[in-house]
C-alpha cells in the first residue's frame, strides 16, 4: 500500500480544503464522477484511434487533476495528451492502464478524506 | 461658460466587488474557481462552454471574463472574439484559463483578445492579484473613455461656439472693401482665431484705408480685440477721419480694454489714388514692402512704432511714412505668419525668400501668388490652421477704383442727416457759461462726408461767434486789440461785460443741403448788437484791420461768399464742399 | 527652456532665459520676478541663451514692465542674439526697455 503523499500534494490539498470549506465534498464527488467518465472516454478514444480527441480529453483531465492536487495523475494525463499532440496512439493503452490505477488510488484517498 | 475640468465617475467600479464571468467545461475546475472568486467577494456567473459564456455576457455584462481555452461547442478563442466584439469600446479584460504551455497556443489566446493567462492548478494568490490588476486597468480605461467622451463633447461645443463667434466676428470685423480691384489678399477663414485681422475701407474722399492687425495669442482671447478695432476702423473711416485719428482711437481703446501683455501688431495704409501716394504706419509687424514696378525694386518700410494697445495716448506715435507711387506700384502688408512659416526642419521662410520671390517674378501681377505658392512649398500644406495673412495694394487710377460712393462701396454720402436747417439761439445765461462751438461742430460732422472739412468749419464758426458775441452783444471795440496793452484790456472788459450780461442773444441759423458730390452749408449768425455800416466791407474789399478783425478775410478764403445782412448785425457764410479734397 | 533669476545686493534682479521664450515659459517667467524676497530696484533680462521669442514672450516682457512700475520701471534687456534682437526691434520695444 503506497502512502497518500505518493498520489496527492498534501499541503496544497489542505489549502484547497480550507478554501472550499463545505463545498469540498461536492468537489470530490464532482471530480471523481467527471474523471471516471473521462477515463472511460479515453479508453473508447484509444480503441477508436482518434489522437486529436485523445489530446483534448487528456488535457482536460490533466488540468482538473492538478487542481485537486493529484500531480502524478495529472502527469500521466499530460503524457497521454502529448501522444495525442504527436498524432500517435503508440503506448497509449499502457499509459491509460497506469492512469486508471492512479485514478483509483486518488479517488480512494479523496473519498476517505485523508 | 463651464470649465473644462474632467470628472471621474464616482460610481466607478471598486475592486472589492466585481462581476466575473467564469467559463470552464470541467465541472470540478469550475467549482474550485467559482469558490475562490466568490470568497473574494465577487459575483460569479458560471458557464460550461463558450456559447453559454457569450449568452451570459450579453445578459450580465460582467466586468472581467475568465475563459477556458478548450471547451466543447464554442471554444474559448471564439468566445473571446465574440465577447470583444460585444464589448465594443469598453474594456472587458479576458483572462484565459489554460494549462496550455506552447507558444502557439498562448499566441492564439492573445490574438483572440486575451490579456493574460491563468494556469492550472489555480493559485488563489495569483488569481487575486490578476483580478485586482485587471479591475484597475478596466477602471482606468473607463475613466479615459469617459474623459475622451467629455473632451469630445467640450470640443464639439467649442467648435460650435467658435462658429457662432465667427459669425459675429464676420459681421463686425468684415474685411470691408477688400475685394476691390486693386487688392489681393490671403486670409484664412478662421484667421480671427489666430489673431489676424484685415480691414479695408474706401474713404469719403475717394482714397482707401487698409489695416492689417495681428493680435497676440490664439483663439477667443486673440479674436476679441478684433471687434473694437473694426468698429472704430469702419466707423471712423466712413466719417472721414484721418489715419492718425483712427490709429489713436484704436490704440486708446485697446490700451484700455486689453490686459497688459496682450496687444495688436499692425500696419495701416492710407492710399490716395488721386495724389498717387500712400501714407504708411507700421507698428510691431514685419516690414511693409513697397514694390516699384518700373524699377523692379523693393523698398522696405520698417516698423517704427510700438504695437497698438501698449502705451497710453500721450506716448502713442502716429508718424507715418509718405510714399509716392506710380501706377502699378504695390504695397505689401503681412503678419509674421508668412515670414515664420517653418519647414520640416524648423527653418523659417524668412524675409529674404520673400524678396527673392518678388524680384524673380517676371510679371508683377504674379508676385502675390508666387509668394503664396513659395510659402506653401516651403512649409508644406499642413493640417493645422495656417495663419498666413498677406495683403497687396496696387496703385491704380481713381477711375479703376470706381465710385467710392457707388453701390459697390459703402454709401458714404447716404445714411446721415444731409438736408436740414436749424436755428439755435443762445441767451445770456448760456452765453455766460457755455461754448456752443463743439456742439454745433459735432452736429455738423454728422453730415456724411463733411468731416474732412471740420477744421475750416470750426474756424468759420468760431470767428463768426466771437464777432457776434464780443462786438455785437457785448459791444467791445476791436480797435482795442491793436496794442498789447489794449489786448489785455479787451479781454478784461470781455469778462466783465459777460459777467454782467442780462439781455441780448446770438442766433445761429444753419442750413445744409446736399448736391451731387458734396453739399452747400449756409451759416447765418445774428446778434442783438447795433450792427455797423458795412457797405464797403462786402466781398473781397474788406480791410484786414476792420471791425471784424483778422477773422473775416480768413473766412473769405475758405468759402463761396461772406455777406453782411440787415443793419450789419447778421453775417451769412456760404460754404461749398465736395468729397474731393 | 529654463528660467532662473539672481538678485544682486545692489537691488538688481537678473532673469536669465534659456532656450525658447514662448507661452510655455509663462509661469516660470512670472515666478522669476514675483517670487523674490524684496522688490528689486531694477531688472536685467539676460537673453544670452535665448534662442527665440514669440509675441507672447513680448507680452510677458510687458507684464514684467507693468509689475516693475510701468513708465517708471528700469528694465534692461541684454545679450540678445540677432533673431531675438530683430523681433524686439520690429516691435519697437526699445521705446519701453533699454536694449543692449
Amino acid at each position: 500500500m503506497s502512502k497518500p503523499e505518493d498520489h496527492l500534494d498534501i499541503v496544497a490539498l489542505k489549502e484547497l480544503k480550507d478554501i472550499m470549506e463545505g463545498e469540498f465534498d461536492t468537489l470530490v464527488a464532482t471530480f471523481i464522477r467527471d474523471s471516471s467518465n473521462k477515463v472511460e472516454e479515453l479508453a473508447d478514444i484509444i480503441e477508436a484511434g482518434d489522437p486529436d480527441r485523445l489530446r483534448k480529453v487528456a488535457h482536460s483531465l490533466k488540468g482538473s487533476s492538478s487542481n485537486v492536487c493529484a500531480m502524478p495523475l495529472s502527469e500521466l494525463a499530460r503524457q497521454l495528451e502529448q501522444l495525442g499532440r504527436e498524432g500517435t496512439l503508440a503506448g497509449a493503452a499502457d499509459l491509460l492502464e497506469r492512469l486508471r490505477d492512479e485514478f483509483q488510488q486518488v479517488a480512494t484517498l479523496l473519498n476517505n478524506n485523508i | 461658460m463651464d470649465n473644462l475640468g474632467l470628472k471621474v465617475d464616482s460610481t466607478a467600479l471598486v475592486d472589492s466587488h466585481l462581476r466575473i464571468l467564469i467559463a470552464d467545461d470541467n465541472d470540478s475546475d469550475r467549482l474550485i474557481l467559482q469558490t475562490i472568486v466568490r470568497k473574494e467577494g465577487h459575483t460569479v456567473y458560471a458557464a460550461r462552454d463558450g456559447q453559454e459564456a457569450i449568452d451570459l455576457f450579453k445578459e450580465q455584462s460582467p466586468d472581467i471574463v475568465l475563459l477556458d481555452a478548450l471547451m466543447p461547442n464554442v471554444d474559448g478563442f471564439e468566445a473571446a472574439r465574440t465577447i470583444k466584439q460585444l464589448a465594443g469600446d469598453s474594456l472587458v479584460p479576458i483572462i484565459f484559463l489554460t494549462s496550455l504551455r506552447d507558444a502557439t497556443s498562448l499566441a492564439d489566446c492573445l490574438a483572440a483578445g486575451g490579456l493574460d493567462f491563468l494556469s492550472k492548478p489555480y493559485n488563489r494568490i495569483i488569481l487575486q492579484a490578476k483580478i485586482k490588476a485587471f479591475a484597475s486597468m478596466r477602471r482606468l480605461h473607463e475613466t479615459v473613455q469617459q474623459q475622451r467622451d467629455e473632451i469630445a463633447v467640450h470640443h464639439d461645443r467649442l467648435v460650435h461656439e467658435q462658429e457662432v463667434a465667427k459669425q459675429v466676428f464676420d459681421n463686425i470685423a468684415h474685411p470691408g472693401c477688400i475685394s476691390a480691384p486693386n487688392i489681393k489678399y490671403l486670409l484664412s477663414p478662421m484667421a480671427v482665431f489666430n489673431g489676424d485681422l484685415v480691414l479695408a475701407s474706401r474713404k469719403p474722399s475717394g482714397g482707401m484705408f487698409v489695416f492689417l492687425g495681428d493680435f497676440t495669442g490664439h483663439g477667443l482671447p486673440a479674436a476679441i480685440g478684433a471687434m473694437p478695432v473694426s468698429e472704430i476702423f469702419y466707423g471712423m473711416a466712413q466719417k472721414g477721419f484721418s489715419l492718425q485719428d483712427i490709429l489713436r482711437e484704436i490704440n486708446k481703446k485697446l490700451k484700455r480694454i486689453l490686459p497688459v501683455g496682450v496687444f495688436c501688431c499692425a500696419s495701416m495704409v492710407d492710399v490716395s489714388f488721386r495724389k498717387r501716394s500712400a501714407e504708411v504706419w507700421v507698428g510691431g509687424i514685419p516690414d511693409v514692402l513697397v514694390f516699384r514696378a518700373k524699377e523692379r525694386l523693393v523698398e522696405p518700410l520698417k516698423s517704427r512704432h510700438l504695437p497698438l494697445g501698449v502705451v497710453d495716448s500721450d506716448r502713442f506715435n502716429t508718424d507715418t511714412t509718405l510714399v509716392q507711387m506710380e501706377l502699378g506700384d504695390r504695397i505689401m502688408l503681412w503678419s509674421d505668419g508668412i515670414i515664420e512659416a517653418a519647414d520640416n526642419n524648423g527653418e523659417m521662410f524668412g524675409e529674404e525668400r520673400v524678396l527673392e520671390v518678388i524680384l524673380s517674378s517676371q510679371d508683377p501681377n504674379d508676385i502675390f501668388h508666387n509668394i503664396e505658392r513659395a510659402v506653401e512649398q516651403h512649409a508644406g500644406r499642413g493640417e493645422q490652421d495656417d495663419d498666413y495673412t498677406m495683403v497687396e495694394v496696387s496703385m491704380v487710377t481713381e477711375e479703376d477704383m470706381g465710385d467710392p460712393l457707388g453701390e459697390g462701396g459703402v454709401s458714404y454720402l447716404r445714411g446721415g442727416p444731409r438736408d436740414w436747417s436749424m436755428t439755435y439761439e443762445l441767451r445770456p445765461l448760456t452765453l455766460k457759461e457755455f461754448n456752443p462751438l463743439p456742439l454745433i461742430t459735432h452736429l455738423l460732422m454728422e453730415v456724411p462726408g463733411l468731416r474732412p472739412h471740420s477744421g475750416k468749419i470750426y474756424t468759420i464758426l468760431s470767428e463768426l461767434y466771437s464777432n457776434a458775441l464780443e462786438h455785437g452783444v457785448l459791444q467791445l471795440h476791436s480797435e482795442l486789440k491793436a496794442s498789447a496793452d489794449g489786448f489785455a484790456r479787451y479781454y478784461a472788459e470781455r469778462t466783465e461785460k459777460l459777467q454782467a450780461l442780462d439781455s441780448g442773444w446770438v442766433r445761429f441759423h444753419i442750413d445744409h443741403h446736399p448736391v451731387e458730390d458734396g453739399g452747400v452749408l449756409t451759416i447765418v449768425v445774428e446778434d442783438t448788437g447795433n450792427g455797423f455800416e458795412y457797405g464797403h466791407k462786402q466781398g473781397a474789399e474788406h480791410r484786414t484791420e476792420g471791425y471784424s478783425g483778422r477773422g473775416i478775410p480768413l473766412i473769405n478764403t475758405m468759402c463761396r461768399s461772406v455777406r453782411y445782412l440787415g443793419k450789419g448785425n447778421q453775417v451769412e457764410v456760404v460754404f461749398d464742399w465736395h468729397v474731393d479734397v | 527652456m529654463a528660467i532662473w533669476s539672481t538678485e544682486a545686493s545692489s537691488g538688481e534682479l537678473t532673469i536669465k532665459i534659456q532656450g525658447r521664450f514662448d507661452f510655455s515659459a509663462h509661469q516660470e517667467f512670472r515666478d522669476a520676478y514675483e517670487k523674490v524676497a524684496e522688490d528689486p530696484r531694477s531688472y536685467v533680462v539676460d537673453m544670452k541663451e535665448t534662442t527665440y521669442l514669440d509675441s507672447s514672450a513680448l507680452g510677458m516682457l510687458l507684464l514684467l514692465r507693468d509689475h516693475a512700475g510701468g513708465d517708471n520701471s528700469s528694465i534692461e534687456i541684454v545679450n540678445c542674439n540677432p533673431d531675438v534682437k530683430k523681433i524686439l526691434t520690429i516691435s519697437n520695444f526699445e521705446q519701453l526697455f533699454t536694449i543692449r
